[in-house]
């Protein structure tokens, strides 16, 4: 079926078009929730949130391209998790001058694979994470991060310096782990 | 810059993956499952509704086919059964069907006549005497045998005496009810008074009324009741 009458089904409250549109996107969606959430279960629930909400508020979307829907739907699923870590989390409370502490990046993660990139962020802090996946993945700026999160534009700079470096870190750890295993 | 391509590299790698990396447990039906209970009740209505149109349907339709056979029932109750009339009658008389050829109807003329019994010819010795055969096989087959339950209708002159020969069915022999006790068989009992009496008959009344109504409701409720043929009811009486 296609996107576009597969909205207008929904739109409709058709439970079939519900469930259609579910299983075509239900597990890009958990990888994303799953990349802002620290657990499984709470990418879940996350995930659960976020579709009640477009099945909600599919009436008002008004449709032009495949690509604005799935947009659409991925800006919910995310002020979704941040609606959630911000129930759960009081995570931006790094000091701004921190900031200028900054690192390059390592040429080390440029090697490493989508899903083991993937399993890296998962493993760092929520704040790091949080404002790495915003705007390293997600593609926002820094003042729109800040906007988002309630914090400073300092603030957000920091924690994506910070994000990296632990990125880089885990990268070495990583390598060395394989170096001894090899050895 | 060397940041900047590596964000571009992330968010068309890491941004677009559809697979779950290993390690990740994710169940999408039980996710569904619980997702569909949350969702609007619209749908759900408009199938409860559907579900609610058929039930309703079936429940018509049921009492409709009952109400029909207690109908039919009713109507056999109120029509009474043809008079018979010493007449010549049309009646329909049902052949018996044979293999594989369709049950028909045949319009037959036949005899239904309240007199079961002739009266029988009553012959004078004299007569007898008067028209003997000179053999007996001529006198065979005007011999009548008597019905054997019919009254006897005699033409007898009583201004003359004559002995007549009367071919005469054999009376069924009355038989007198006699009570075991009268013939002293078995035990004893002694005779029940009046309100014993009473009291066993009340009681054997009570237990048909307790019986009969739940009979009938179970008929009504569990089977629809065909109606009786009326056109084959008219039997054929014996004209023997």
């Amino acid at each position: 079926m296609e996107l576009r009458q597969l909205i207008r089904e929904c739109k409709k409250n058709s439970v079939t078009a519900q469930k259609w549109l579910y299983d075509r996107f239900a597990v890009q969606f958990f990888v994303l929730c799953r990349r802002y959430q620290k657990t499984d279960a709470e990418a879940e629930e996350t995930l659960q949130n976020g579709f009640l909400k477009v099945f909600q508020h599919m009436p008002e979307f008004v449709y032009n391209s495949d690509g604005a829907f799935v947009s659409w739907m991925k800006k919910i699923m995310v002020n979704e998790c941040l609606q959630e870590l911000r129930k759960k989390n009081n995570f931006f409370l790094v000091p701004e001058t921190e900031a200028a502490e900054i690192g390059s990046c390592n040429d080390a993660i440029d090697r490493l694979s989508t899903q083991e990139i993937f399993r890296l962020i998962t493993q760092m802090p929520v704040g790091y994470r949080t404002v790495l996946n915003l705007f390293a993945i997600e593609g926002y700026s820094h003042i729109e991060i800040a906007a988002m999160l309630n914090i400073s534009v300092n603030t957000s700079k920091s924690q994506l310096s910070k994000a990296r470096k632990t990125l880089q870190e885990l990268v070495e750890k990583k390598y060395n782990y394989e170096e001894r295993k090899a050895k | 810059m060397k940041n900047e391509r590596q964000n571009d590299q992330w968010a068309g790698s890491v941004g677009s993956l559809e697979e779950l990396p290993d390690g990740f447990h994710f169940n999408p039906q039980k996710l569904w499952n619980e997702l569909e209970q949350q969702l609007p009740a619209t749908a759900k209505k408009s199938r409860f509704f559907y579900y609610a149109a058929a039930s309703v349907l079936i429940i018509a339709a049921a009492a409709f086919f009952i109400s029909q056979g207690y109908q039919s029932e009713q109507s056999v109750l109120v029509v009474a059964p043809p008079a018979a009339k010493p007449t010549q009658q049309l009646i329909l008389k049902d052949r018996q069907p044979l293999v594989g050829v369709k049950k028909a109807a045949e319009k037959q003329q036949v005899d239904i006549a309240p007199t079961k019994h002739k009266p029988l010819q009553v012959i004078s010795r004299e007569e007898i005497a008067a028209t003997v055969p000179a053999e007996t096989r001529e006198l065979l087959p005007d011999m009548q045998m008597p019905s054997q339950a019919g009254p006897l209708i005699l033409e007898s002159k009583p201004a003359v005496k004559k002995t007549m020969v009367v071919a005469t069915a054999k009376p069924a022999p009355k038989l007198k009810v006699i009570h075991l006790n009268e013939l002293g068989i078995g035990p004893k009992m002694e005779p029940l008074d009046k309100p014993s009496w009473k009291q066993i008959a009340l009681q054997q009344q009570a237990e048909q009324e307790e019986m009969a109504p739940a009979k009938e409701n179970i008929k009504q409720v569990l089977y629809f009741k065909t109606p009786p043929r009326t056109s084959t009811s008219t039997t054929i009486t014996d004209n023997h």
